[in-house]
């Protein structure tokens, strides 16, 4: 696959985005894979466990000094972030919030809504609706050859949202420091399979989410993956 | 450390150590999915390639495994009937509905028994690892054993459970319990109880168990058949043991051997149409009246088999003056009186006696007409008609209360039953239970009475008990949100409960409302041994794992086996086997049977085991049974037991009950909510018959859905006549509603069933619009928010949900946003 090196979009609201302007091409690439790394685990980590005190407390700041600054820095509008914060400020403040939040996990991600879910497996939006099928055997060996497994305390079938959003993470930090020359077309390939079925994913988040924080969550990460950029090979260009 | 850093430094994958290719792919499946490849091998050798042999409460099967995963299955290639709803099995494995963890409600994590209840059901739940999970259950369990006593502790834990011989967690629910001071059980079910509770004084059995007169009895010698309330088509699809669905083949039998039939039932069944019988649609609830109508008949034209009468049977006398108008209410029981409660013409009353006793005829009831107010009655009434019919215990012929679940009519090999190796055992006294204290068994169906009023007293069956203060509940395998009555009034009393524990495999409403919800492997997650017929015991199956346990699930026999162990009965409770030491047991019994009788010959369990099933051939003489016949040819000799070993038309027993609502002979009480009350509350009558296309509620969370459900809804039938003129077309939403509770469905109008009747299947997942509200709607389905919880009588406590009114309506509101089960792809 051959390997596209482009810079990122220059967000109006990007202060990150906009600093890389003068490097070179190949260092600015590589930059935006790191910055993308970032917004991507962060990503990852808003889909893989409910959220806790202080997280929520961080996530409640001004876009460039809360938890979700790495997904601006990334090229996603400020305005858009706002919009998932401000979901956020509406559930209160403290255990409230805390609790609000939790329950829409429990309902949309772990089950407890029965089907009034945003079920955050692949598996679920391609072939029969299953868990577990081929886009699971597929991630497995992806997994497999990036020699990575989900974490003990994390059971997940491997095509579960949070494990390719590590495995995308994981694949552009790689394609940012060079350390391996297959990680950019690795990860051009999680974007790919990622934007095949986030949008999917984020409509049900919509849908259904009581408290109005994951759907907004999932509309920014569908925001992110649907970004114009392309990933360099870091590696590559030294 | 910065919280913001907090969320970025979470790690959701680690590096793995192994370079084997193999190895590789298999730690990185989750919950040991990698570890089931090495299955492949063995299941290549067990079916096809990657196919393993194993079963459900649907019927055997082949399991298609790959790479650790559960891709396919076919059923097994001797099933008479596969059934539709088989592929549900693959989805239930892997279910987005599937627990994951070990989940505690926040409030109650966080305050314990204290917490305030209300937000139960909110889906507030917070992650726990399983050792947390288990000191939580344990303590709970420990507190109120030494600060209360085994009084405070519900277990009557009811349900179907997943299939197999060793696990069934209901028995090992009960033995923990026993074994650390006891608990409050339960007693019957919600499926015939009142049959189980009147049967026994007239037949002295619960007669709808165990074997029937055989299939071929009925092809060979039956003339005319009657099916009263049943429907073979439907509950024999599942079963306890593994469905081989010999009953269509049956059917086929009966239609080449031109066996007339009727059915009287409010619903024109396939089964029906199949053998082009006659429908005669009765009033729902008045088949009781129907039947003393018949029995009117044929003791005013002296129909009646005087002989059968008079040798086996006892009380006839009263009856009969009953009959005449010379009993307990004075009504003489003319076809013109049933007519006018049944809508059934006198003359066709008169001709169907007629009927019975000219040919050959072979009655059979389902447990729908039992299910119902006063449903003691029904069972009563209708073995009394056959009696007088005077064909019991002839090829062919008498009454079958059983030819709709489980194949009853299947012959049967000569190899013994299998039987589960764990007992519940007795309770271990750590404490007196003192009177005052309570039952230590309730009526199942009872629950909330329980729940509303601890101490007060009840009646059941002819003695006087106090309802106990319980405290806790543990469910395992069960769904009381589903089978329960009166959603909205259970719901308030749930709150009585200061822990609820579900230990389950999916989200299912009851697993919601608690406080501690336990991850439990599905069947083909573990292994397990079973049979394939219930009665015909055509086979023995190794009912062998598909894959291991997905995310953190844990075999019920682990969970209750790590609880075990933190309440010091671990020994006790496990003899030191493992599950499959248990299987080995569940074999070496039979086989020690088998050997000593030499009725079939069984290879050692390995060989078993490697082969994966062992098949039976049906004796000869077994195909031909009567039910019965015995005690027809000798009556004193082959007594039933009952009091006077005869039939018991009358029992003298329930008379010294004295109970107004269970009469000592089958009659006839008017049920509280039916559509021939004076001023009925609501126009139409409820059929919530169980599902055709599930097995309860199971399989409403699966791909099964989309052979039946209406505008994303559990269908509601509804005739043409009701339907225009309430302005209803087929696909439109309705809303069913009465005084206890509302909910949306999907019309089908037909003329498939009776005027003034409409049907909502039970089991629909409850999906409450809002926790908050009393009478919140159930936007998906759920009948028994709408069927009343009330007992049958004193006698049997059973269940009344066929006692319904009810009204309908187009739905023309705001259709909620949030539709159950629609599948994310599509929302």
């Amino acid at each position: 696959m051959a390997i596209v090196v482009a810079s990122p979009p220059v967000s109006q609201t990007s202060p990150a985005a906009a600093g890389s302007a003068d490097l070179p091409a190949a260092c600015a690439a590589a930059c935006a894979a790191a910055r993308l790394a970032d917004a991507v685990g962060i990503s990852a980590a808003l889909f893989g466990a409910p959220l806790e005190a202080g997280e929520v407390e961080a996530l409640r700041r001004p876009v460039r000094q809360g938890a979700l600054a790495a997904i601006s820095a990334a090229g996603v509008p400020e305005a858009e972030i706002e919009a998932a914060i401000a979901a956020l400020r509406g559930l209160g403040e403290g255990e409230a919030a805390v609790s609000a939040l939790n329950s829409a996990f429990c309902l949309l991600f772990l089950g407890a809504g029965g089907p009034r879910a945003a079920v955050p497996y692949e598996s679920a939006y391609r072939g029969n609706g299953r868990l577990f099928q081929e886009p699971a055997a597929e991630m497995a060996a992806l997994l497999a050859r990036w020699g990575l497994h989900p974490a003990p305390d994390f059971p997940e079938a491997p095509d579960h949202l949070t494990i390719e959003l590590a495995l995308l993470e994981e694949t552009l930090r790689r394609a940012a420091d060079g350390s391996d020359p297959a990680a950019a077309e690795a990860a051009a390939g999680l974007f790919a399979r990622l934007r095949g079925w986030v949008p999917t994913f984020a409509r049900a988040c919509r849908a259904n989410d009581p408290s109005g924080f994951y759907a907004a969550a999932a509309g920014l990460l569908d925001r992110l993956l649907h970004l114009d950029f392309a990933v360099s090979d870091g590696g590559a260009s030294h | 450390m910065d919280a913001s850093t907090t969320l970025s430094r979470r790690r959701f994958l680690t590096a793995t150590s192994s370079l084997s290719a193999l190895a590789l792919a298999g730690t990185v499946l989750p919950g040991g999915i990698g570890r089931a490849l090495a299955a492949d091998g063995a299941a290549a050798a067990a079916g096809g390639a990657g196919e393993i042999l194993t079963g459900s409460h649907w019927g055997a099967f082949y399991a298609k495994v790959e790479g650790g995963r559960f891709v396919g299955l076919r059923p097994w290639e001797k099933d008479y009937h596969p059934n539709k709803a088989l592929a549900g099995v693959q989805d239930v494995v892997y279910s987005s509905s599937r627990i994951r963890y070990p989940m505690v409600r926040r409030a109650y994590l966080e305050k314990g028994p204290a917490a305030e209840r209300d937000s139960r059901g909110g889906g507030d739940f917070v992650r726990v690892s399983w050792e947390k999970a288990l000191d939580l259950v344990a303590g709970e369990l420990k507190r109120l054993q030494e600060q209360d006593g085994p009084w405070s502790v519900y277990a009557g834990s009811y349900g179907w459970r997943s299939s197999g011989e060793i696990g069934n967690p209901q028995i090992m629910l009960t033995r923990l319990m026993n074994l650390t001071g006891g608990a409050v059980y339960s007693s019957s079910n919600y499926s015939k109880a009142a049959l189980e509770g009147i049967m026994p004084y007239v037949v002295g059995s619960i007669d709808a168990a165990g074997p029937q007169t055989t299939y071929q009895s009925v092809v060979e010698n039956t003339k005319l058949i009657v099916f009263w309330g049943s429907d073979p088509f439907k509950t024999n699809q599942i079963g306890f043991a593994l469905p081989d669905h010999e009953e269509y083949k049956w059917f086929e039998d009966m239609k080449k051997a031109g066996i007339k039939a009727i059915f009287i039932d409010p619903i024109n069944l396939d089964a029906c149409k199949y053998l082009g019988a006659e429908w005669l649609a009765v009033r729902p609830g008045t088949d009781v009246a129907l039947a003393l109508g018949i029995c009117h008949v044929l003791l005013t034209e002296k129909l009646y088999d005087a002989d059968f009468i008079e040798n086996c049977t006892f009380g006839f006398d009263k009856f009969a003056d009953y009959l005449a108008g010379k009993g307990w209410d004075k009504v003489e029981k003319t076809p013109e009186w049933a007519a006018a409660l049944t809508e059934i013409p006198a003359d066709v009353i008169r001709r169907l006696a007629h009927q019975f006793v000219e040919q050959r005829t072979m009655l059979v009831s389902g447990w729908s007409c039992q299910r119902q107010h006063h449903g003691e009655q029904w069972p009563w009434a209708f073995v009394t008609l056959a009696a007088m019919v005077g064909q019991v215990g002839l090829p062919g012929g008498g009454f079958c209360q059983n030819y709709h679940l489980y194949s009853q009519g299947s012959p049967s090999s000569a190899a013994p039953a299998l039987a589960p190796s764990m007992s519940g055992g007795t309770r271990k006294e750590r404490k007196p239970w003192p009177a005052e204290k309570g039952a230590k068994v309730i009526p199942v169906a009872r629950i909330v009475d329980m729940l509303e009023g601890p101490g007060k007293p009840y009646e059941h069956n002819g003695a006087k008990h106090l309802y106990p203060d319980v405290k806790l509940t543990y469910w395992v395998g069960g769904n009381p949100f589903h089978h329960h009555q009166d959603r909205n009034r259970m719901r308030q009393a749930w709150k009585k409960f200061e822990t609820v524990i579900v230990q389950d495999f999916q989200w299912t409403a009851s697993a919601r409302f608690a406080d501690i919800v336990l991850p439990a492997a599905t069947t083909a997650e573990r292994d397990d041994i079973e049979m394939i017929g219930t009665i015909s015991k055509r086979a023995y199956v190794a009912m062998k794992k598909v894959i291991e346990p997905v995310f953190e699930a844990k075999s019920d026999y682990e969970i209750f086996s790590l609880l075990a162990d933190r309440l010091g009965v671990a020994r006790e409770f496990t003899d030191g086997k493992s599950e499959m030491d248990m299987i080995r047991d569940v074999y070496a019994t039979a086989k020690k049977t088998a050997d000593a009788k030499k009725s079939v010959a069984l290879p050692e369990f390995d060989e078993f085991w490697q082969k994966g099933i062992i098949e039976f051939e049906i004796p000869e003489k077994n195909r031909r049974w009567v039910k019965y016949a015995d005690f027809r040819e000798d009556p004193v000799m082959n007594m039933l037991p009952t009091a006077t070993g005869k039939i018991e038309i009358y029992s003298k027993a329930i008379e010294k009950m004295g109970y107004d609502d269970c009469p000592p002979h089958a009659s006839w009480l008017e049920p509280a909510e039916w559509l021939g009350q004076k001023e009925k509350p609501y126009p139409l009558h409820l059929n919530s018959n169980h599902p055709t296309h599930r097995m309860h509620s199971q399989l409403n969370g699966t791909k099964v859905r989309e052979i039946y459900e209406v505008a994303g809804r559990e269908p509601c039938m509804i005739n043409s006549k009701d339907a225009e003129a309430r302005g209803i077309k087929s696909g439109d939403v309705v809303r069913l509603f009465n005084g206890r509770g509302q909910c949306l469905a999907g019309a089908v109008v037909s003329d498939d069933i009776r005027p003034g009747v409409v049907q909502l299947q039970e089991g629909a997942w409850y999906d409450p619009a809002d926790i908050t509200d009393a009478k919140t709607l159930c936007k998906h389905g759920d009948a028994n928010v709408l069927t009343p919880d009330i007992g049958t009588s004193r006698l049997a406590q059973a269940t009344s949900a066929h006692t319904c009114l009810v009204d309908v309506e187009k739905f023309t509101g705001a259709l909620p946003s949030v539709t159950v089960f629609d599948a994310p792809a599509e929302a």
